[in-house]
């Protein structure tokens, strides 16, 4: 019988420490944890002309220290999994646990490294041992190159510890590399934390210095609200939401944080989370010594929640653009009185001695499996319970503030009817006469602000409603009756062959047809909602235009409706937003379209025709319905007034209110040239 | 039956969609291509535990985005398509563009060549899908999709988003882009005025196309 081994080739060597950890910061960054295992107090790490290949890294720290086991059965030993030694060190520190795979990478940033290592106890040893990776290259197979490690005496003086000299880089370090290197070492060993016995990895670059004042500032006691949720090792959670001066606002129980799960527990390791939110106003800030900018760069900088995960942090999570708690996403959904990334800045601290949660290989954060999963539902839910609390708290603001002015108001009267009792009696009826006069126009106008308001909250809830609709049926429904139909259209074609056109193509063609308007109407409104819509900038008034009308072309086909377009020279603008303009030309197009349905000719006509003279923009909407009928031109702008049996009676009052705000006038005229009704919108623009 | 393209031999095609009734739809078009739909029941779990299931039942895969929602899944379509596409599997997403799923899908869109809108799914249409994917796998990238390097000018900066000018694509085009969009490697320099490089495929017609990838500051 002859033994025989599976042996690896020097290659593995390159593919496994390259290939998983892609970027230098995390390589090194590794080293630095193998010096917090150590039970290291403090890690250097020095870059020697690092801008131009060829440079060096030292790192080194004043941890245990390795003896000559554990430089042969662990340091050189690459792949054996962390998991299998969740002993506590010395310090009590869970190891960071690296399979050694990050820890060849960064080794083989040059083509030599060499190991000094001096372990903590009464021996007085120094061992030294080096690795020249060209001798790999040279090499067949990993075991055939040997690496002698030497023993020596070390001074009394000299303290344990190891050092670790990576030599003749083969790539230069960016700035960008240095940068995330200082940022990934400071933000390591929870420097938010007050452990002062904590670790301190040190980068000697001035990158660091900047970064690591920033970092000491600490803007915690300037957060608007500090949300502290724990999570037992029972998988139940509690929480609570304190203000800036630690006095509680709001409390929960598991219960409360747990609505959507009914109560269940939390599946995963016990964890802590932390969450600091700011309101960035200057206003806000006015009373205080730190600025809002201040505040929004330290933000900038280290904003976001981080994870520690048996006291060392693990990236990404907090990175600038890692939103894994999707804080920025459900503030864009409701932003009311909720956090983004940007405006605060948390951690969760997790002690997870079983190892209930794996970090991947490629150190690019926790594996996404259930226990994950958990701690971020957890985390989610305190995030929600507290959005929940605060918007309560804003609505009981605003229940006050609308108390406080009815109550002022009826001072005020008061205050004003015994100053008329003081008037002479002579005069006294007048004023008197005039204050009722004035109380009931102002009486009349208070009514008619709180139909708009009412009218705008009809609006809203019809807009909502639709916007969900629009999103189910464009998602689901449309999608699934398109399909089904395209494979009926496929099939019938090729069973029936010549048959197919006398028998099922028309109905076919009306289907596909009556799904695009769906679509259609769907998108509009779903388009009509987009951000960017509602900012306000310049806007090309044609672009919208047309956008608008390509939008509604399906719509206007399936209808039957001719539009002609018959838009003048030149690209008209003014500052305003598109949501106005589209608003505008939809509702007047909703309202032709409508008009149809009334009656009028034969022949369907719209036609959008603009016009400029000197610093107006005109847009004329014309149609062949029957015109404004049963109803006086100037009540048509009135909310809620419509001749149309199920019509809302808001699309034209939208089209006047749009037009005022952007500073522009309405007008109607009961027919037109194509023989229905014409609407005239006229604003004033910035240029062409 | 197959479908062969390039190396690519296409046998089996993995349906992900948490509608029962658009899967089934997918499954017709795919039986009439003659290929062997795969439909995917749910729930998926997360991405990390799906993936490793993927390699070895199906060549090539079409995806709804939104199947977190319903449950179905612990991640949206883009980022499966994105992952399975990196891994050379080719992959369509299937999804109507709407304004919110253009900023989440620009995220992965560098790894995801081809998206269709659902009534464009056709034998026809999935087939040059596939196509362009594996044309991609194999550098060969469609005017379209090449991505250049390009001068990005900041116009306006507010919370949560950054509005991009790209000269190279359109000069007078105002593109928002959400601030996850960048790299986090120049988010120091994003101010109004600044002006970085990044990749782009300026050749895409429409913005919702556009993928920026290798951001540069100053």
């Amino acid at each position: 019988m002859t033994d025989a081994r599976i042996r690896f080739s020097t290659e593995i060597l390159r593919r496994l420490g390259e290939e998983l950890n892609p970027s230098p910061d995390q390589s090194l960054l590794e080293l630095v944890k193998n010096a917090y295992d150590a039970d290291a107090r403090r890690c250097r790490v020095k870059l020697m002309s690092t801008d131009a290949p060829g440079g060096a890294i030292r790192i080194s720290d004043d941890g245990d220290g390795m003896e000559l086991e554990a430089i042969q059965d662990g340091w050189l030993v690459i792949g054996r999994s962390g998991k299998s030694s969740r002993e506590r060190t010395r310090l009590g520190r869970v190891p960071a646990g690296s399979k050694g795979l990050g820890r060849l990478a960064a080794l083989r940033m040059g083509t030599a490294v060499t190991l000094s290592t001096r372990p903590r106890g009464a021996s007085l040893a120094q061992y030294r041992l080096r690795i020249d990776w060209t001798a790999f290259d040279e090499a067949r197979v990993v075991d055939d190159v040997v690496l002698p490690i030497k023993k020596v005496r070390r001074t009394l003086s000299s303290r344990h510890g190891t050092e670790i000299l990576v030599k003749n880089l083969r790539s230069h370090l960016s700035r960008m590399d240095v940068k995330r290197l200082a940022r990934a070492m400071i933000l390591l060993a929870d420097p938010f934390g007050d452990d002062p016995e904590g670790f301190e990895p040190v980068l000697l670059a001035p990158e660091f210095g900047d970064l690591e004042k920033l970092v000491r500032e600490r803007y915690f006691e300037d957060a608007d609200y500090h949300l502290i949720a724990d999570l037992g090792g029972d998988g139940r959670a509690e929480a609570r939401v304190v203000d800036w001066q630690g006095a509680e606002l709001f409390r929960a129980t598991h219960e409360d944080l747990a609505v959507k799960r009914k109560g269940e527990t939390y599946l995963c390791p016990g964890a802590s989370f932390h969450l600091w939110v700011f309101r960035l106003s200057k206003d806000n800030f006015e009373p205080r010594t730190a600025t809002v900018e201040e505040v929004r760069t330290w933000l900038q900088s280290f904003g976001g929640v981080h994870i520690y995960y048996n006291g060392l942090r693990v990236a990404p999570y907090g990175n600038e653009g890692n939103d894994w708690l999707e804080m920025n996403l459900r503030r864009v959904q409701s932003p009311e009185e909720r956090p983004g990334t940007n405006t605060s800045i948390g951690r969760v601290v997790i002690a997870d001695d079983e190892g209930a949660l794996r970090q991947k290989t490629d150190r690019s954060g926790f594996i996404e499996d259930e226990a994950f999963e958990e701690l971020k539902a957890f985390a989610q839910d305190a995030l929600e319970w507290m959005a929940r609390r605060r918007l309560h708290m804003a609505e009981q603001r605003r229940a006050l503030v609308r108390e406080q002015v009815a109550r002022r108001s009826s001072q005020s009267q008061k205050k004003v009817e015994s100053a008329i009792a003081t008037v002479p009696e002579k005069q006294r009826e007048s004023v008197q006469l005039a204050f009722e006069g004035y109380k009931k126009s102002r009486d009349r106008e208070s009514e008619q602000l709180r139909k708009e308001v009412q009218l705008y909250r009809t609006l809203s809830t019809a807009g909502i409603t639709a916007a969900t609709f629009a999103h189910e049926s464009d998602g689901n429904p449309i999608k699934v009756i398109s399909q089904s139909l395209n494979a009926i259209e496929r099939r019938a074609k090729k069973e029936l062959r010549e048959r197919y056109a006398g028998l099922l193509q028309k109905p076919v063609d009306n289907i596909s047809r009556a799904v695009e308007s769906l679509a259609v109407l769907g998108r509009a409104v779903l388009r009509l909602l987009d951000h960017g819509k509602r900012r306000t900038g310049r806007v090309d008034l044609h672009r919208v235009i047309v956008t608008v009308i390509e939008m509604f072309e399906p719509f206007l086909a399936g209808r039957d409706v001719t539009l002609k377009q018959d838009l003048c020279e030149g690209a008209p603008y003014l500052r305003g937003n598109d949501a106005a303009i589209e608003s505008i030309l939809a509702n007047l197009l909703n309202n032709s379209l409508a008009a149809f349905v009334a009656g009028g000719g034969s022949e369907r006509r719209v036609r959008v025709r603009t016009e400029i003279e000197g610093q107006f923009w005109f847009l004329r909407v014309s149609d062949s319905g029957p015109g404004f009928q049963d109803i006086s031109l100037e009540d048509i702008w009135l909310p809620g007034q419509t001749t149309r049996p199920g019509g809302t009676g808001l699309g034209l009052t939208i089209v006047r209110d749009a037009a005022k705000d952007l500073g522009g006038t309405v007008e109607a005229f009961t027919s037109s040239d194509l023989g229905g009704a014409e609407v005239l919108i006229r604003l004033p623009i910035l240029g062409v | 039956m197959s479908l062969q393209i390039a190396s690519h031999e296409i046998r089996h095609v993995l349906v992900v969609e948490d509608n029962p009734g658009a899967r089934e739809g997918y499954q017709y078009t795919l039986e009439d291509m003659d290929l062997e739909p795969v439909l995917e029941m749910g729930p998926l779990g997360s991405l990390d535990a799906y993936i490793s299931t993927v390699a070895g039942r199906c060549e090539a895969a079409i995806c709804d985005h939104h199947l977190k929602e319903s449950g179905y899944a612990g991640f949206n379509g883009a980022k499966l398509v994105a992952e399975m596409n990196s891994r050379r599997q080719p992959a369509v997403l299937c999804t109507a563009w709407e304004e919110a799923v253009v900023d989440e899908i620009r995220l992965f869109r560098k790894d995801i060549p081809c998206l269709l809108k659902p009534g464009e799914f056709d034998p026809e249409s999935f087939q040059r899908a596939l196509e362009v994917c594996i044309d991609e796998f194999r550098g060969h990238f469609q005017p379209s999709r090449y991505p250049s390097r390009t001068l990005v000018r900041v116009e306006a900066v507010d919370q949560d988003n950054v509005y991009v000018v790209l000269p190279g694509w359109n000069p007078q085009e105002v593109i928002r882009l959400t601030r996850a969009a960048i790299s986090p490697d120049v988010h120091l320099y994003i101010e109004a005025g600044a002006r970085l490089h990044a990749r782009v495929n300026i050749g895409a017609e429409r913005q919702d196309e556009l993928y920026f990838d290798q951001w540069e500051g100053k």
